[in-house]
């Protein structure tokens, strides 16, 4: 029985991470019916960019409070650099391109992926680099590093085995999701988002900036994206290879959960968790782990090809 | 000593390369920078435009970035202290060895294309390289229908001297390894149940649990059911469950970083408390900067230790320091005993009539007769003799991770023999 309740809480937090991702996909398919799969690129990005900020970040990070403003600075700068990549990657790669087909989308979306991924080779070496090993050296990153394993290590509330860090990674992803409600569902520019979303040439027509409304799609994804890949980062080790399977999983949720759904997202992300997660406590041999997130998306898209919340579209031809 | 005559310079070499590397190296002139000749005057002044001797093309193919970089620069920091070692001592009778580098990155198709080019365009004698099991059998087959001999330093799944005649490596095999390591667990830390977790993405890994887990069973402990993981994993705490669920004395994780120090800080961060066993990939500096003081208390085999104190080690440490490497490792030591292998074959070649400077085929091919009757060639590792099938005879050792002040540090445990 502990053992399940284990399995639960641990693909709950994994399940909220993919969420997290999952919401920039399903925020750029809502509005521009653009599958973006440089989306697990914004996600490392913004990994490396926390992780040199707490390396070569100000201040000597002594006492515990220069620690939390430094870590701080890191999430607020992995968001930034993430989403300024994002509203770039929108307006060099793809506003260009939006008025053809979507297929041409699809693969400069592709293309686009490569091309950050290699872009990253250059800029932080293609060798793997951990944010503890890192953070081990100097008297200042003392409290930093310990900081780090306190992230890693597991805490025992009520007999349960919780990692530190997906406790955190709870708390952090359900309120940038509460905090996305909102935005979306109480705010003029999320009335504009939305009604960009229905009908793209019908709100041009009322008056809404759309193309300023896609930025700030892309902006919004990608802040999610590179909170999650510091979040992920600081767990295990960065590369510029590690967008590619959290964004390939990701996407699968936000299909799931019915793509262009926000809750749909949320819902997909922590199926997928769960369900690998579960797999594994009922004795799934591991390496088919990878498997079931696949596997789920081949059972939705037969039984229902619109995802669990999505809504069906005629499409007009 | 300006005046040294050629054959005094000679000597030196021979000396160097077949035995007394000590007592060369308290007479060594003393520069330490790698010059590649400081001797302008003499004939035998190697590698000018045409001289009579054209300079000896080694191929090298490492993962210079990604994943294994950290393994493939130890590597080759290895090769070329032996490379300038011999250079500086007048080269490989009058012949300077040039190393042509490939950067592989790790990667399968890369290593066989690295290959082709080495063997095709470069036209190098003998290739050394790669340094996982996995790389190494991508070329293996290629290297064996060219006729160009490869050296693998670190290679050790026995598979890749099945290739051909072509085909050696410089360590130990994974069968005489994971029997080590076995053996040890169950004789002398008296263990009796273990649990091999593998890369399944990884010949090397495969091989290792594959022996590691006949042996063990053979001996009379239990092998609980193998878990594995694969090459880019992050996170292995559902393994780890299993394995903790299972209670065995023992886990055999024969891997390569970056996955290995995760594993090993997570085991430690689910306070898994079976003792640690790893194979040569543990001897390694990412493992020990990313784990610490996680690693307290594990076993793993080693191709040498510093704590025996021949000559041969002494020198090579010495040449290491000179370089900056103060910890030098079996990387190090395995790619240093393997350009050292080559070299003496080369020279053992040298002295045969086929070994003329234009037929490069058959200079191969003398190469691979000359390195396959290598005896008794005293190495960093250890003495080495050559067996037809590629393998050398030589013994291993296990270490033991120990907190030593702030770090973590290996210490030697004992001598395995074949």
């Amino acid at each position: 029985m502990q053992d399940f309740l284990q399995s639960v809480l641990d693909g709950v937090a994994t399940g909220s991470l993919y969420a997290m991702i999952a919401l920039g996909y399903t925020l750029v398919y809502g509005i521009v019916k653009l599958i973006n799969f440089a989306h697990g690129e914004f996600y490392m990005v913004g990994a490396y960019v926390g992780f040199y900020v707490l390396l070569y970040g100000p201040g000597d990070a002594a006492s515990p409070w220069t620690v939390a403003g430094l870590l701080l600075l890191a999430v607020a700068g992995s968001a930034a650099a993430a989403s300024i990549l994002a509203i770039a990657t929108e307006r060099v790669a793809y506003r260009p391109i939006r008025k053809y087909d979507r297929i041409v989308a699809l693969l400069t979306a592709i293309g686009v992926s490569f091309l950050l991924q290699n872009l990253a080779r250059i800029a932080f070496s293609p060798n793997p680099q951990s944010y503890v090993a890192a953070l081990r050296g100097g008297a200042r990153d003392l409290p930093l590093a310990r900081f780090l394993d306190w992230y890693q290590s597991y805490s025992l509330p009520f007999d349960f085995e919780i990692q530190n860090a997906k406790i955190l990674i709870l708390a952090v992803s359900a309120v940038s999701m509460g905090v996305l409600y909102v935005l979306v569902m109480k705010t003029r520019v999320g009335k504009a988002m939305r009604a960009t979303a229905q009908d793209i040439e019908a709100a041009r027509l009322m008056g809404i900036d759309t193309d300023r409304v896609i930025a700030l799609t892309f902006a919004l994804g990608g802040l999610f994206a590179g909170v999650a890949g510091m979040l992920s980062g600081m767990l295990y080790n960065i590369n510029p290879m590690m967008g590619f399977l959290p964004g390939l999983k990701a996407f699968v949720a936000a299909v799931v959960g019915g793509i262009g759904s926000i809750p749909g997202a949320v819902i997909g992300g922590l199926a997928i968790g769960l369900a690998e997660s579960l797999a594994v406590f009922a004795n799934l041999p591991t390496e088919y782990k990878d498997a079931v997130a696949f596997a789920i998306l081949v059972v939705i898209l037969l039984l229902r090809p619109q995802g669990i919340l999505g809504t069906k579209r005629t499409e007009k031809v | 000593m300006r005046r040294e005559s050629v054959a005094r310079r000679r000597v030196f070499l021979v000396s160097i390369l077949i035995s007394a590397m000590a007592a060369v190296g308290g007479a060594q002139p003393t520069s330490p920078s790698m010059a590649v000749s400081p001797e302008p005057g003499p004939p035998p002044a190697p590698m000018m435009v045409g001289q009579p001797f054209p300079s000896l093309k080694i191929g090298a193919i490492m993962p210079l970035s990604g994943n294994l970089a950290a393994y493939g620069s130890s590597t080759l920091d290895g090769v070329k202290m032996m490379a300038d070692e011999i250079n500086k001592t007048g080269g490989v009778g009058g012949r300077q060895i040039e190393l042509v580098i490939e950067n592989n990155e790790g990667d399968t198709v890369k290593s066989a294309d690295a290959l082709r080019k080495l063997e095709g365009l470069n036209k190098v004698l003998a290739v050394i390289g790669p340094i996982t099991s996995t790389n190494a059998m991508a070329v293996a087959r290629d290297a064996q229908n060219k006729g160009v001999v490869l050296m693998t330093p670190t290679g050790t799944n026995d598979k890749i001297t099945e290739y051909g005649d072509f085909i050696f490596r410089a360590c130990f095999n994974d069968s005489f390894q994971g029997i080590a390591v076995a053996r040890f667990a169950y004789e002398d830390l008296g263990l009796r149940s273990a649990v091999a977790f593998q890369d399944r993405t990884s010949d090397y890994s495969v091989g290792l649990c594959k022996s590691f887990s006949e042996t063990f069973e053979r001996l009379g402990g239990t092998m609980m059911p193998m878990e594995s993981y694969k090459q880019g994993d992050t996170d292995f705490v559902p393994q780890l469950r299993k394995i903790r669920r299972a209670e065995a004395q023992a886990l055999f994780v024969p891997g390569y970083p970056p996955e290995l120090p995760l594993i090993v800080n997570q085991a430690k961060n689910i306070r898994l408390e079976a003792t640690l066993l790893g194979a040569d990939g543990w001897d390694n500096s990412d493992l020990t900067d990313n784990a610490g003081h996680n690693l307290q208390g594990s076993y793993f085999s080693g191709a040498f230790s510093t704590e025996s104190k021949t000559p041969e080690l002494e020198k090579f440490l010495a040449l290491a320091s000179a370089r900056g490497i103060d910890d030098p490792r079996s990387f190090e030591a395995l790619g240093y005993d393997s350009m050292g292998l080559v070299a003496q074959a080369a020279l053992h070649a040298g002295a045969l009539a086929s070994f003329a400077p234009s037929d490069l085929a058959s200079q191969r091919r003398a190469l691979r007769g000359a390195l396959a009757s290598i005896e008794n060639y005293k190495g960093a590792t250890g003495a080495i003799a050559m067996q037809p099938s590629g393998d050398p005879l030589k013994s291993l050792v296990i270490l033991r991770y120990d907190v030593a002040g702030d770090g973590i540090k290996s210490a030697f445990v004992k001598v395995v023999n074949p």
